[in-house]
C-alpha cells in the first residue's frame, strides 16, 4: 500500500533564498522556509518492512564508523538490509568543516589508536560477504601524509584477508592534491578511485570553504595518470543553488580530467545548522544530467534524488566494465 | 501475539528530531506486512512506516505530530501466532 501524503506545505511553501543568488532551476520543488517538514514524493523513502539487525550489530561489534551513520544518510535501512556499508575510517572527527556536512569537526585521533583499524574493517567486509567495498575517511590535514598511509594499510589489508576478488572502492579526500599521498594510495592498488568534486566552482566557498574546485579536478587528474588502469570516480550534489548549466560544465571539467564514473545526488541538509536546500531537483532533471554525462563519454552515470557516491556503487561500476 | 512497532534507526545519527507526521492507519484496522502504518519525516527525508507482520492494529501509543526517537514504541499490533 502506498499513499500520497497531504504535502501542501511543501507546495505552498516560500523558499529559503537568503543564502543563494539564483533561481533554481525550472520545474523544482519548493524548499519551505526554516525546518524542512515537508519534502516532494520523490524525496520519499520506504524503510523496510523486515529491517535486518546484522549488518547494525557486526558494525558496533566490531566499533566501526561508517558515513551511513556519520553523514545521517537516507538510505541506510535499504543498504544495511541487504548488508552493505561504507566504512569512514580515519576516525570520527574532521580537521574540515563543509557546510553541507554532517560529520563531526574536530582533533583527529591518533594513529595508534586506529591501529587495528584496518583489521577490523576487513573483519566486518568479509563477515558481510561484500564483493564491493567502499572505504572512505574523514579528511586528515593534522597528519604529515593526511591519512595516505593508513588508507593504503587498510587497501592491503582488505586484499591479504579477504582476496583479489573483492572490488576496493576508495573515496579520498583531496590531500591537498599532493603527489606522494596519491602515489601512497595508489600503490596499494585499489579498483576505484573517488574523489568528489561535491559541488560547481561558484558555490565552492559557501559550500566547501576549505576545498577548492580546481584542485578536485587535478587531484582526479594526477590519479588516472599515476594510475591509469584504476577507474576514477566523482559526486556531486544538486539543489545547492546550481543551474543546469553550471552542472553541464562541471561534467566537461570532470570528463577533462579524466573522470570516467559519475554520481550526482540531491543535497538534504543534515541539520538546521547546516547550508539550506535551495531546491529539490526533479527526478527528470537528474535523468537529463545522467544522459548527458554518458554522452560525454562517461563509462557510468548514477544520478537521482537519493543517489549518494557510494550508493549501490557495485552495480554503477559494472555498468562502466 | 503483540507486535510492537518501533521507530527504525532512520540514519539519523542525533536521533532527536523525527516527526511522526501522520498515521495511516486507524485503531481496529487490518494491515497487511508491508502495509504503510505512519510517515515519519528526519531532516532528510520523509519515510514511509510499514507494518512489520500481517495483523491488527490494536494501539496507536504516540499521536501525530510528536517527535519521536528511534527505539520508541509507537504502535501494536495483533499478529496471528
Amino acid at each position: 500500500m502506498s499513499q500520497t501524503p497531504p504535502n501542501e506545505a511543501a507546495e505552498n511553501a516560500g523558499r529559503d533564498g537568503a543564502f543563494y543568488p539564483k533561481a533554481p532551476s525550472e520545474g523544482a520543488a519548493p524548499v519551505p522556509s526554516g525546518r524542512a517538514r515537508a519534502f516532494p514524493e520523490w524525496l520519499r523513502k520506504p524503510w523496510p518492512a523486515r529491517y535486518d539487525t546484522r549488518t547494525q550489530n557486526l558494525l558496533e561489534g566490531l566499533k566501526l564508523t561508517t558515513v551511513c551513520q556519520s553523514a545521517e544518510c537516507p538510505n541506510l535501512g535499504e543498504c544495511w538490509n541487504r548488508g552493505a556499508a561504507t566504512f569512514m575510517i580515519l576516525g570520527e572527527n574532521c580537521t574540515r568543516a563543509c557546510h553541507f556536512c554532517a560529520v563531526k569537526t574536530g582533533k583527529g585521533e591518533s594513529l595508534e589508536a586506529l591501529a587495528d583499524e584496518p583489521a577490523r574493517v576487513a573483519q566486518a567486509t568479509k563477515h558481510l560477504g561484500l564483493r564491493h567495498v567502499v572505504v572512505t575517511s574523514v579528511a586528515r590535514d593534522d597528519l604529515d601524509d593526511e591519512g595516505a598511509g593508513h588508507f593504503a594499510r587498510v587497501i592491503e589489508t582488505l586484499r591479504r584477508y579477504c582476496g583479489p576478488e573483492l572490488v576496493i572502492e576508495v573515496l579520498v579526500p583531496d590531500f591537498h592534491a599532493r603527489e606522494d599521498c596519491l602515489r601512497t594510495v595508489l600503490a596499494a592498488k585499489p579498483d576505484v578511485f573517488n574523489h568528489n568534486t561535491e559541488t560547481i566552482e561558484r558555490l565552492h566557498p559557501p559550500v566547501r570553504p576549505q576545498g577548492n574546485y580546481r584542485r578536485s579536478l587535478k587531484v582526479l587528474e594526477m590519479a588516472k595518470t599515476i594510475a591509469p588502469a584504476v577507474a576514477t570516480k566523482s559526486g556531486l550534489m544538486a539543489g545547492l543553488g546550481e543551474s543546469p548549466e553550471e552542472v553541464l560544465a562541471t561534467l566537461d571539467d570532470l570528463r577533462a580530467s579524466g573522470c570516467e564514473i559519475l554520481t550526482i545526488g540531491q543535497y538534504l541538509r543534515p541539520s538546521p545548522h547546516h547550508l539550506p536546500v535551495a531546491e529539490y531537483v526533479r527526478p527528470e532533471t537528474f535523468a537529463r544530467y545522467e544522459k548527458h554525462a554518458l554522452a560525454l563519454g562517461f563509462r557510468s552515470a548514477a544520478c537521482g534524488p537519493f543517489v549518494r557516491s557510494s550508493y549501490q556503487a557495485e552495480q554503477v561500476l559494472a555498468r562502466a566494465r | 501475539m503483540r507486535t510492537p512497532v518501533p521507530v527504525p534507526p532512520l540514519g539519523e545519527q542525533k536521533q532527536t528530531e523525527t516527526l511522526l507526521n501522520f498515521w495511516f492507519v486507524e485503531e481496529g484496522q487490518d494491515v497487511n506486512e508491508g502495509d504503510d502504518l505512519a510517515e515519519l519525516v528526519t531532516d532528510k527525508a520523509a519515510f514511509n512506516l510499514p507494518a512489520p507482520a500481517a495483523g491488527k492494529v490494536v494501539k496507536l501509543l504516540v499521536k501525530a505530530g510528536a517527535t519521536v526517537k528511534p527505539g520508541d514504541v509507537l504502535a501494536e499490533l495483533e499478529c496471528p501466532e
